[in-house]
């Protein structure tokens, strides 16, 4: 449950350190622990890829495993 | 400028005594007195009084009517009750109304002297409308210079009471709400006035709000941004709390005791701290003067890093700093807050403080900030 948005946690997190990873939780209002008991909805998912591509300044695709 | 007191009570001969004892004060207070709630209404609409001494039980209208009467006028004096009958429920109903301080008859004269001086003397008299500085702006002022202070504020239909115990605020009235609830409703107010009072150790009420300054500000301002969602306005005094992060602090010090239950002894001092202005939101041990020399080289650090034209890296997730005496001080940089860890190096490992407990801690923060 919730690999994909888990994954996104890691990179924003590895990329941009714990202030991008706080702007990801506040921005989706679902904080890590939450999004890994969540279901990898395609919408959920548009909503992290396009919040991480915000904190990171670029496309959070480049680093998802098989690019999703 | 003379201040102007009323005396209201039954009691013409004891009024009468008051009042020529209190003339030695002429030079700092002039008394007018009258022995009927009736008649004390009819001066206040014709002068302005900067304090009012009533009886509680008199024939006719009761002192709590007077109360009630001038909370609905808008008073912004001061209002000391007098009452021989002490009951549970009369001094509930009086501390209910707010902003009344008590006095049991029978009483000695040179103490009441005193305490009226007192009262004059100690009323710092600053003053100043909602609309030229904003409530929060004030409030987070007290704060900063850990005031013990009564803010009374009112406009036209209201009137509430915060009380500061050093920088704290630990009690608010208004109407028949008490607590934050107070606060909250007080905050909302965008036009009106404020006055200052200096608080005498006696006069600290009992404590009925528990969480720090931020985090009363903060689930205000989270309020306030739910209302302005609701009416569609948007909220102008926003000051420096980030709308977007309004944090449980609750949960926040759940965080710092997962700290201190994993790293045991070993841990010296540990605190969360905005960026915005180094004041810790909760911590272990506080060090507040360390706290704001470790956020002014943090911030300096990441102002440096993140504009330097020699590609250098921004600041990551955290950076130790090793101290004498065997400690080391991590910080942990979370973009609007920063954590310190201050642990004693032979107590503590730090491959597991940094690869088991942070992540944990860490996950616990943001369920603060996530709510």
């Amino acid at each position: 449950m919730g690999l994909t948005l888990n994954e996104i946690y890691k990179i924003v997190t590895d990329k941009a350190g714990f202030k991008g990873r706080m702007r990801l939780a506040v921005r989706t209002g679902v904080s890590r622990t939450k999004a890994e008991e969540m279901a990898d909805t395609p919408e959920i998912i548009a909503k992290f890829k396009k919040e991480a591509d915000e904190i990171l300044g670029q496309d959070i695709d480049k680093f998802l495993r098989g690019g999703k | 400028m003379i201040k102007q007191l009323l005396l209201v009570d039954d009691e013409k001969f004891f009024l009468e005594g008051l009042k020529e004892g209190l003339a030695e004060y002429k030079d700092i207070f002039t008394t007018d007195i009258c022995f009927s709630v009736k008649e004390a209404i009819d001066l206040c609409n014709k002068k302005k009084y900067d304090l009012i001494v009533s009886d509680i039980r008199m024939p006719g209208e009761s002192g709590l009517d007077l109360i009630v009467y001038l909370r609905q006028q808008s008073y912004g004096g001061g209002f000391i009750a007098m009452t021989a009958y002490g009951s549970a429920e009369v001094l509930a109903r009086i501390k209910q109304l707010g902003g009344v301080e008590i006095i049991l008859k029978p009483f000695n004269l040179n103490w009441f002297k005193e305490k009226i001086k007192d009262f004059f003397s100690d009323e710092e008299g600053v003053s100043g409308t909602i609309e030229a500085i904003s409530l929060t702006s004030l409030l987070q002022l007290i704060n900063l210079e850990k005031k013990t202070l009564l803010v009374k504020v009112a406009d036209n239909t209201d009137e509430g009471f915060l009380y500061f115990n050093k920088g704290e605020i630990i009690h608010a009235q208004c109407r028949q709400k008490i607590g934050e609830e107070a606060v909250y409703h007080l905050i909302k107010m965008k036009k009106g006035h404020f006055s200052l009072f200096n608080l005498g150790k006696k006069e600290i009420p009992d404590q009925t709000i528990e969480i720090p300054f931020m985090g009363v500000m903060m689930n205000a301002m989270k309020l306030l941004d739910e209302n302005s969602k609701d009416t569609g306005q948007e909220d102008e005094d926003n000051i420096y709390i980030n709308k977007e992060e309004i944090m449980d602090v609750k949960k926040m010090q759940d965080a710092v005791d997962q700290l201190k239950s994993k790293i045991g002894a070993g841990l010296i001092h540990t605190a969360i701290w905005s960026s915005a202005d180094g004041q810790a939101l909760v911590a272990f041990n506080e060090k507040p003067k360390a706290v704001a020399l470790l956020n002014e080289l943090t911030n300096q650090m990441y102002k440096v890093l993140s504009q330097s034209e020699e590609g250098f890296f921004e600041l990551g997730r955290y950076y130790l700093i090793d101290l004498v005496k065997d400690n080391m001080v991590i910080i942990i940089y979370l973009g609007d807050y920063q954590w310190s860890i201050l642990f004693d190096k032979k107590k503590v490992q730090l491959g597991l403080l940094l690869n088991v407990v942070v992540p944990n801690i860490i996950d616990i923060f943001e369920e603060a900030i996530t709510g």
